[in-house]
C-alpha cells in the first residue's frame, strides 16, 4: 500500500465531499471510514506473529493474509461494527467497508515485479489484476497530492460550515 | 460475534492451505523442504538486501537467503527488493525484473504511516467516546 497518511487523507477527503451530497451521511462517520482504512493493514501482525510459529503450535496451515483480501476485509469490518451502538453499527459497517476496500485500488498502482497484484478478491476468486505500476509502497510523492485534495475538501468544508 | 470469528479463522486456514497452488512462485517451506525440486520455476517474493558484491547480491527473504546472479545498479544493503526470477541451483535466483524500495523510503514510510495513524484516532476519538455501561462506541453528545 501507499502510506496510510496518503490513503486516510483520500478517504477523508472522499467521506467529506459525500457528506455535502448525501444528509444522511453524518460527519461523524468520516473518522469511521479512516479507522476502516487502517482494517487490511492489521495483516502486518505477520511481522509480530509470523505464521509458521501458529502453523507450527497448531499444526494446522495457516496465513494472515486474508486480512488483506476483500474476504477478511468484510468480516473484521463486521466485528468492528460490533464495537459500536447498536443503532449505528449498519452505518458504521457500510462506511468502515468503504475505508477498508479503498485499500485495494490504492494497492493496484503499486509497482509489482511479477506486474500482478495480490489476489485481493479472495475467496471470492484467485484472480490477480495487473499491477498498476504508478508507485512503489516506498515512494512518498503520493502524500503530496493526498494533502492537497485533503487541504482543498478541509477549506471547501469549512467555508461550506461557515456559511450555513 | 462468533460466526465472523469463525469465518476469518476459517479464512486463515483454507488460506493457508491452499495460497501455495495458486501462486506461479514456490512457498518459504517448499523451498525450505526440497529446494532442487523447484529449480526452473518462476520465483515472486520480497527480500532485503544483505550484501553486495561486484557481479551480484545476496539477499534473505525471510528464512531464506539467495544470491542474485547479476549485479542490481543502485541497491545498497538493508533496502528492499521485489525479485520477480527464476530458480538456479544452489540457492541462486536468476533475475527476469527487480524493484528497488530503497532504505530510506521504508523509514519515511513507517513515520507517514504512523502519522495517519494518529489523525485516524484522533480524529476518531474527537467524534466517538466509550460507553462503559454497553462497552461500546458511542457518538459523543449521545454518551451517559
Amino acid at each position: 500500500m501507499p502510506d496510510l497518511l496518503t490513503h486516510v487523507l483520500v478517504v477523508y477527503a472522499v467521506m467529506t465531499a459525500l457528506t455535502w451530497r448525501l444528509g444522511r451521511l453524518h460527519s461523524r462517520l468520516i473518522p469511521v471510514a479512516m479507522a476502516g482504512t487502517v482494517i487490511p493493514d492489521l495483516a502486518k501482525i505477520e511481522l509480530l506473529v509470523p505464521p509458521r510459529v501458529i502453523e507450527t503450535v497448531l499444526g494446522i496451515p495457516f496465513s494472515w493474509r486474508p486480512i488483506h483480501r476483500i474476504g477478511g476485509a468484510i468480516v473484521l469490518v463486521g466485528l468492528f461494527a460490533l464495537l459500536f451502538d447498536r443503532g449505528d453499527r449498519w452505518s458504521v459497517a457500510v462506511v468502515a467497508l468503504f475505508g477498508a476496500l479503498s485499500q485495494f485500488p490504492l494497492d493496484g498502482f503499486i509497482r509489482r515485479a511479477n506486474g500482478l497484484s495480490p489476489p485481493y478478491l479472495y475467496p471470492v476468486t484467485w484472480w490477480q489484476p495487473p499491477a498498476g505500476d504508478l508507485y512503489l509502497s516506498s515512494d512518498l510523492w503520493p502524500v503530496i497530492p493526498a494533502l492537497l485534495l485533503a487541504g482543498a475538501v478541509w477549506c471547501r468544508d469549512r467555508r461550506g460550515s461557515e456559511a450555513g | 460475534m462468533v460466526v465472523l470469528i469463525g469465518l476469518l479463522l476459517g479464512q486463515f486456514v483454507h488460506y493457508g492451505a491452499v495460497a501455495a497452488q495458486h501462486h506461479d512462485s514456490p512457498s518459504t517451506s517448499a523451498l525450505s523442504t526440497d529446494y532442487t525440486e523447484h529449480v526452473g520455476e518462476n520465483l515472486y517474493r520480497w527480500a532485503r538486501v544483505t550484501e553486495v558484491r561486484p557481479n551480484s547480491v545476496r539477499v534473505r527473504s525471510g528464512r531464506l537467503e539467495f544470491t542474485l546472479t547479476r549485479r542490481i545498479p543502485n541497491v545498497k544493503p538493508g533496502d528492499s527488493l521485489q525479485i520477480y526470477g527464476r530458480v538456479a541451483p544452489n540457492h541462486r535466483v536468476v533475475p527476469i525484473e527487480v524493484v528497488v524500495s530503497d532504505s530510506t523510503g521504508l523509514v519515511s514510510l513507517y513515520l507517514l504511516s504512523a502519522v495517519g495513524l494518529l489523525v485516524t484516532v484522533g480524529l476518531f476519538l474527537r467524534e466517538w467516546t466509550v460507553n462503559w455501561t454497553t462497552v461500546t462506541f458511542t457518538a459523543r453528545g449521545r454518551d451517559r
